[in-house]
């Protein structure tokens, strides 16, 4: 029973350091350029913890304690520049290089030349969501830890900016990148 | 010497006291109950609990207070990781739809 217990604790851990994606020291330092940064890392504990404080009463409160109620673990980093190429492509790529496993699929891919903006979106078999927003003065790395599916981003739906219908459907990862939304957007 | 310094002397020399004095002092304090000892020890020992209890409501306070902050803090960082996380899957949606929308010819 406890060796089970041990393993079933193991796994859980191991499937959240599989979503968790590690910030390099050159990624955080992008900060100092920043003139705006947002810098959010909430593990299970705080997580646990902001949502004893988040109000049934609040109708956006109650939905994100439903929400949250499943995540392990939340981490947001988001970059405002006063000029363009403050960040690298370099920097991107270290992010999406931890997100190229058969685990993660590519569900939304967005990309404008024109405006050299770009959003992706990655689910982790087991739950995990990560998103890459890029612009040509800001850059958004979004990583969700946990057991969030699309029906509960969907949940999420018309609060906090979340759009009604931003998950299609009966849209569950699947490992294979084949069937990723990828629409790429050539203007020029 | 000074008929008032005289005066003076005469007034103030050391006169035994009379014989009865003793016995009706002693007869006073036989005529008197003996007073209860007042004991101060349960009130000792009030101010003690209570002093116990300003403190440890004291400590309590500071400790939800401190608590409340921090979850007040947790829940804004929270929020704002929601906030983001739904402005760039807003931001996702718009640039699919636009690309999905017919261009005009």
């Amino acid at each position: 029973m406890r060796y089970q217990f041990v393993l079933a604790l193991a796994v859980s851990v191991g499937a959240l350091a599989a979503q968790q994606l590690k910030f390099t020291a050159a990624f955080e330092r992008l900060s100092e350029k920043a003139t705006e940064t947002v810098n959010v890392s909430l593990d299970p504990q705080t997580l646990g913890f902001a949502s004893k404080f988040l109000s049934d009463g609040n109708k956006d409160e109650a939905q994100a304690k439903k929400v949250v109620s499943k995540l392990t673990g939340i981490q947001v980093r988001s970059f405002e520049f006063d000029k363009e190429g403050a960040y690298t492509e370099a920097d991107v790529n270290d992010i999406r290089a931890q997100v190229k496993g058969p685990e993660w699929s590519l569900i939304v891919s967005s990309r404008s030349k024109k405006d050299r903006e770009s959003a992706e979106i990655y689910l982790h078999r087991d739950g995990g969501l990560v998103i890459i927003a890029a612009e040509p003065k800001e850059l958004t790395v979004v990583n969700i830890m946990g057991k969030i599916d699309p029906s509960e981003l969907r949940s999420l739906g018309g609060q906090f900016g979340v759009p009604k219908n931003i998950m299609p459907e009966g849209a569950t990862p699947k490992p294979s990148p084949a069937k990723a939304k990828d629409k790429d957007e050539d203007e020029e | 010497m000074d008929p008032l310094e005289n005066d003076f002397r005469e007034a103030l020399s050391r006169e035994p006291a009379p014989d009865w004095f003793a016995e009706r002092v002693m007869a006073r304090v036989r005529e008197q109950k003996p007073q209860p000892k007042q004991s101060l020890g349960w009130l000792r020992w009030a101010a003690a609990v209570a002093m116990v209890v300003v403190v440890i409501g004291g400590v309590r306070f500071d400790q939800v207070r401190r608590e409340r902050l921090a979850g007040e803090q947790a829940k804004q960082q929270l929020m704002l990781a929601l906030q983001v996380t739904g402005s760039k899957l807003h931001m996702a949606q718009v640039r699919v739809q636009s690309i999905d929308r017919p261009r005009p010819e």
